[in-house]
């Protein structure tokens, strides 16, 4: 196990490399002068230089990607090219948000995507089987963007609702308010994610209830409940621990859009913006950022998978 | 993201502009509430003219308003917080540097030394400087306030009076680095700045410019200490009629009342709190819930619809300061031939345009000089005679140049465009036989090639700028910055001559008509450079705000304009 760990490690730190290589040439091929961005139509050559001078855009490409790889190793994120703003500084004041936003959709993933994938095996070709099932091609295929602007706006031109909107409000001055704010997120990412995994409990647990030991556990005169929850579903959602550490990594993606539908100032639309406007040193180290917290979640997915089945942990 | 570099593009284009007045009264502006612009939506907010705004307003709210407008400082309420929103964010607290949103807070934080109403050539309002006097064309001597105290704060600046050596440190400042905002008014547009006794200022011009005097209605004085320290991105404190009470980039900011403003009992208001919102629906969703105070929605047809919807709230309408144009390419290609470039002016159809994407009646025909500035404007006759629709003509051209069988283009734009706005150009294109090849681009590239030169046929929305002279120097040889950036290629000896009369006209009459010829020459030599129309604006207000008048001027960037209050 052990080495199965520090393989794993080793390749994680391959992968983040791969990453930050590709991120740095992307932005650098890209024909965006993010100089021409921060000055606008008052860009003179002169003042071009001067903003390429200043942000080391001068320098030769290796320069630049070593100069800024080792400030990430030493700690130092860098700074936005147009705020100034230290941009560990920032991911530190913006990562609760979005940690919140992802624990409440994980939250809400799991207690939509399991109990139905689960109702939609044990009555298969039922209409209940048929209805849960086009609930989850309705989450998979309805845009999230799209269903935010009306989670907003119905509700506001309906009933005279709406959740807070503008400042980011803190669980610990206002637990009510926040929920407002990041119930309606947290459900239209959640509903989104638990489409994917309530269809996967179905079929891996379709698949479970064709093994022997559950024709063996029938055969005994087991209760159906106690041989579905007792012994199929507990097998069956092996592979879906793969899918949820998949999905919680995806999910830190995924927030982009409903942070910035909701204005809750997550890192989420901290790198949309930085995206937008090209601040190269923010969507570097940010997206590595990203990237670390993906591959460490995978490699913890990973050993979880070990741990809960021992065939993979043998091999 | 983008209103940012529009606004940068009009303060450099401001520095041309002319004060017409040597002398004036001193005090601040009576014009009304900033927020109009400032809180929600784009440049295009701004309020227009006065004529302008009776012809299109309501005329009962007009009534409302005069009669605010009477009213004393003691009947005046005080207190309370103006809640508005904007989609663009902005980044530095820094007056030199800020873009977008700064330039809505940063006036009401910092004094400049003088304003001018933007739709008007001859109303001064002073701020740090209580006159100027001119002794020769380039020299302008300025008498400053010595009653403008810098407010209490955190930052170790001393509450003291704002001086002249503030003025030359912020000059000196923008002079130095060529990134700020102001480098090139600093180091081009000036000969020389420096003190000019006790208490006056002396700006010489580099050339005889009616308009330099106006690159000043842009330009903040911070504190020498703040500029000193290097903290301005994060600090901010002045004279102004506010205070920053909490910056979160990104985010929101909130400005609080000054009480130490020099102009009392101004502002009535305790705060004015602008919050970033980059979603339309999240915006709108938030004026119907009443968590902003202004709304600016995306059509007449959307404010229509809440007015019906929403209780309690009232509109301003107002032709828009911004507008939509073509570009082509004049280095080389199939735009070198001034009658391509003609049958594309005349092959537009700037009233199909406002028909199909604002409803009849929800805009004006642009030329050179767009319809804001009405004043400068050439007549109706005159536009149809010059620059009237008529695809006949324009195959016709199209034809005598060599191009009866079409002409195929490529065509950039940025996203988002509107989705309805594209294909009504296509069509009209195609209908003369020109084919549009589509190439959206990103707002950054599109930008980078737009100032570079690299392209064929261009559109540029929404560009908004608050004089008609910067209109005009879209026509002049080397663009409108006069460096190469954003320069179709056009050049043409009688327009540069033409706008160039202009810059040294002092006298106004004679001016607007400069302005009247200018645009007639631009027309003849078929432009490369071409205003399509002017949609009006509709700004959604609470009835509860009060103490504005629709009309007086976009007092959104560049008026301190804050006597609008709170009654409930």
């Amino acid at each position: 196990m052990r080495n199965y760990i520090i393989r794993r490690l080793l390749a994680s730190v391959l992968i983040l490399w791969i990453i930050s290589v590709a991120v740095f040439v992307m932005l650098r091929i890209a024909p965006t002068d993010p100089a021409i961005l921060l000055l606008g139509f008052s860009a003179t050559p002169e003042s071009i230089e001067a903003v390429h001078e200043q942000t080391g855009l001068n320098d030769p490409w290796h320069e630049q990607y070593f100069d800024w790889l080792g400030d990430v190793l030493t700690g130092d994120l860098g700074h936005s090219i147009f705020t100034g703003e230290d941009v560990a500084t920032e991911l530190k004041e913006r990562l609760p948000a979005t940690l919140e936003l992802v624990i409440l959709t994980f939250a809400t993933t799991i207690i939509i995507g399991i109990p139905l994938g689960v109702v939609s095996a044990v009555y298969r070709n039922t209409p209940l089987d048929l209805g849960v099932r086009f609930i989850a091609i309705l989450g998979l295929s309805i845009p999230t963007f799209w269903i935010a602007t009306l989670v907003l706006l119905v509700p506001s031109e309906q009933w005279g609702y709406a959740p807070p909107i503008g400042e980011t409000v803190s669980f610990f001055d206002d637990p009510w308010d926040n929920l407002r704010q990041f119930g309606p997120p947290a459900l239209i990412l959640g509903f989104a994610a638990a489409a994917a995994l309530m269809r996967l409990v179905r079929s891996s647990l379709l698949e479970v209830l064709q093994q022997d030991y559950i024709r063996t556990a029938r055969a005994k005169g087991l209760r159906e409940r106690v041989v579905v929850f007792g012994h199929a579903v507990r097998n069956s959602l092996i592979p879906v621990v793969t899918v949820l550490g998949l999905q919680l990594a995806g999910l830190l993606g995924g927030t982009v859009i409903v942070e910035t539908v909701f204005t809750i100032r997550g890192v989420g639309s901290y790198i949309l913006t930085a995206i937008v406007r090209n601040d190269f040193l923010v969507v570097q180290s940010v997206a590595l950022y990203l990237a670390a917290t993906v591959v460490i979640l995978n490699l913890i997915v990973d050993l979880l998978y070990a741990w809960l089945d021992p065939r993979i942990r043998y091999s | 993201m983008a209103d940012s570099y529009w606004n940068r593009f009009q303060r450099r284009q401001m520095s041309r502009r002319r004060m017409l007045a040597a002398t004036g009264g001193a005090g601040v502006g009576l014009a009304g509430l900033t927020l109009v612009g400032c809180g929600d939506d784009d440049d295009d907010d701004e309020a227009a003219p006065e004529e302008t705004a009776e012809e299109t307003g309501d005329d009962t709210e007009d009534d409302d308003e005069e009669a605010e407008a009477t009213e004393t400082p003691d009947d005046v309420p005080t207190g309370g917080t103006i809640r508005a929103s904007t989609d663009v964010g902005f980044d530095s607290l820094d007056p030199h540097a800020t873009v977008a949103g700064g330039l809505v807070v940063l006036p009401r934080v910092y004094n400049r030394l003088l304003t001018r109403a933007p739709a008007t050539t001859d109303e001064i309002n002073y701020d740090l400087a209580t006159a100027f006097e001119q002794p020769d064309d380039v020299t302008y001597v300025f008498s400053l306030r010595d009653d403008v105290v810098i407010a209490a704060n955190s930052f170790g600046v001393p509450e003291r009076p704002m001086n002249v050596d503030d003025i030359v440190a912020s000059l000196d400042r923008n002079k130095a680095d060529a990134v700020l905002n102001g480098h090139n008014f600093a180091n081009v547009d000036h000969a020389s700045f420096g003190p000019a006794g006790p208490n006056e200022y002396q700006a010489v011009s580099s050339k005889v410019n009616a308009f330099f005097v106006d690159g000043y209605q842009f330009f903040h004085f911070p504190p020498i200490e703040l500029i000193e320290a290097g903290t301005l991105q994060q600090e901010a404190v002045g004279g102004g009629p506010f205070v920053v009470e909490d910056f979160q980039e990104g985010q929101n900011v909130r400005i609080v009342r000054n009480p130490t403003y020099y102009v009392q009992p101004l502002p009535y208001v305790d705060a004015i709190e602008l919050t970033i919102i980059p979603d339309r629906a999240a915006r709108r969703t938030a004026f119907v819930d009443n968590q902003v105070d202004l709304y600016t929605p995306e059509n007449t047809e959307e404010a229509d619809q809440l007015l019906d919807q929403v209780q309690g709230i009232n509109r301003r309408r107002e032709v828009s300061q911004a507008t939509t144009n073509v570009t082509l390419q004049v280095r080389e290609g199939p735009f070198t031939d001034e009658r391509v470039r003609r049958a594309i002016l005349i092959g537009l159809n700037r009233q199909d345009f406002i028909n199909r994407l604002e409803g009849e009646g929800n805009g004006e025909l642009d030329t050179i000089v767009w319809s804001y500035f009405a004043n400068y404007r050439l007549p109706d006759d005159e536009i149809e005679e010059l620059q009237g629709y008529n695809p006949d003509e324009a195959r016709s051209l199209l034809e005598a140049a060599g191009h009866g069988d079409g002409l195929s283009v490529e065509f950039i734009y940025p996203t988002p465009v509107s989705d309805e706005f594209v294909p009504v150009l296509l069509q009209q294109m195609a209908d003369i036989g020109v084919e549009l090849r589509e190439t959206p681009l990103d707002f950054a590239t599109w930008l980078s090639r737009y100032q570079n030169g690299e392209f064929e046929f261009l559109l540029s929305p929404n560009l908004s700028y608050a004089n008609p002279i910067s209109h005009l120097a879209f026509h002049q040889t080397d663009g409108p910055s006069e460096n190469g950036n954003f320069w179709s290629g056009f050049s043409n000896p009688d327009v540069d001559a033409a706008i160039d009369a202009i810059e040294a006209e002092l006298n106004i009459e004679a001016q607007q008509e400069l302005f009247f010829e200018a645009q007639r020459t631009i027309l003849e030599a078929a432009p490369a450079y071409i205003p399509l129309f002017s949609a009006y604006t509709n700004t959604l207000i609470y009835d509860y705000i009060k103490g504005y008048r629709q009309g007086e001027a976009p007092a959104v960037i560049w008026l301190t304009e804050f006597e609008f209050y709170i009654d409930r």
